[in-house]
C-alpha cells in the first residue's frame, strides 16, 4: 500500500524515468493519470466519441515506445499532447484512406459528432473549427480546447511560437467568415 | 469572437469504463513487449504474431487475409483465451491488406491467361 501511495504522489517527469528504467507500476500510474487527458484531447481533435476512444487506445499503444523519444525536458503533458496530436493525425489519414472499407465493415454505422453535452452555438463552432485546415485546428484545439499556452502549444505542435500566433490569427480569420456564412 | 473561442474550453463526455480499461491494458501489454518481455501473456502473443507473419507469407486462402485486422485479433484470442487487446496485429506501414498479399493475390488480379499456359 505504501509503494502505491509513493508512486502516486511522484511528478510526471519522476513516473516517466521510472518507467524508462522498467518499472511497470510506474507505468500504468502514468496512464491511469492521463488517460482522460489523452480521450480529452482526441475527442477535441475528432468530434467522435469511438474515435476518440480508438485515438486514445492508439497512444496507449504508442506511449511506451514513444517514451524512449521523450527528452526528460520540459512538461510531460506537453510532450504527450504531441503523441496524441499525432495519433489523431494518422488516425484521420487512414480513416480518409480506407473509410469506404471500415464503413463496409463496421457493425454499427458511423454517428454523428456528439453533440449532447454541447450547446448548439458551441457544437456550431467546433463543426466550423473541423473545418479548419490541420494546423489551424491543431492551433484552435490546444490554446482555446485546451487552455495551453502559445509556447506549449508550439512545443506539441513542433513548430515556433511565432508560428502558433500566425496560425490562432488565421484560424480565427476563417473561423469569422465560416459562422458569417452559416448565418447568412 | 474571443468570447466565442473561450467557450470551445467547455466539458467533453467522460470516458467510458471499459474502453479506459481496455485502453490501459493494452498499453501496459505494448509496455511488456517493450521493456519487460517477460509476462507470460505477451510472451504468447509474439509468438502468435509470429505464427501469424509465417501465415501471412505462404499463398494459402488469400481472401482470408482481407479481413481487419480487428477482426484477425479477436479470433486469435478467442482461440487462446487472452483478452483482445493483448493482440497488437500489425500491417508493416501497409494499407491494412498485409503488404498488398490480399490485392496480389485476389481473383480480380489474376495474372494473364498466356503466364497460366504450360510451357510447351
Amino acid at each position: 500500500m505504501r509503494v502505491v501511495v509513493e508512486i502516486k504522489s511522484l511528478s510526471d517527469a519522476e513516473l516517466a524515468g521510472r518507467a524508462l528504467d522498467g518499472d511497470r507500476t510506474a507505468f500504468a500510474c502514468l496512464l491511469d493519470r492521463h488517460y482522460d487527458l489523452f480521450e480529452r484531447a482526441a475527442y477535441r481533435c475528432s468530434g467522435r466519441r469511438d474515435e476518440a476512444e480508438d485515438v486514445t487506445q492508439d497512444v496507449c499503444l504508442r506511449l511506451p515506445k514513444a517514451l524512449r523519444s521523450w527528452s526528460r525536458e520540459g512538461q510531460f503533458e506537453t510532450w504527450a499532447y504531441k503523441v496524441v496530436l499525432n495519433a489523431a493525425r494518422d488516425h484521420g489519414r487512414k480513416r480518409a484512406r480506407d473509410g469506404r472499407l471500415k464503413d463496409a465493415w463496421a457493425a454499427e454505422p458511423p454517428q454523428d459528432p456528439d453533440t449532447s453535452s454541447e450547446d448548439a452555438a458551441v457544437a456550431r463552432l467546433w463543426a466550423a473549427v473541423r473545418h479548419l485546415p490541420p494546423k489551424q485546428r491543431m492551433a484552435v484545439t490546444l490554446v482555446y480546447g485546451e487552455g495551453l499556452s502559445h509556447a506549449d502549444t508550439a512545443a506539441a505542435m513542433d513548430c515556433a511560437e511565432a508560428t502558433v500566433s500566425y496560425h490562432v490569427h488565421a484560424a480565427r480569420t476563417r473561423l469569422r467568415t465560416l459562422m458569417e456564412e452559416e448565418a447568412a | 469572437m474571443t468570447d466565442d473561442l473561450d467557450r470551445l474550453r467547455g466539458d467533453v463526455p467522460a470516458p467510458h469504463p471499459a474502453a479506459r480499461a481496455a485502453a490501459i491494458g493494452a498499453g501496459l501489454g505494448a509496455y511488456d513487449q517493450e521493456y519487460t518481455k517477460q509476462t507470460q501473456g505477451s510472451a504468447r502473443a509474439t509468438r502468435l504474431s509470429n505464427v501469424l507473419q509465417i501465415i501471412r507469407s505462404k499463398p494459402v486462402v488469400p481472401h482470408l487475409f482481407s479481413i481487419p485486422r480487428a477482426a484477425i485479433a479477436t479470433l486469435l484470442a478467442a482461440t487462446v483465451a487472452l483478452p483482445v487487446t493483448q493482440f497488437v496485429i500489425s500491417d508493416g506501414g501497409n494499407r491494412g491488406n498485409f503488404g498488398g498479399f490480399a490485392r496480389r493475390w485476389s481473383p480480380s488480379r489474376r495474372p494473364p491467361r498466356h503466364r497460366l499456359t504450360p510451357p510447351p
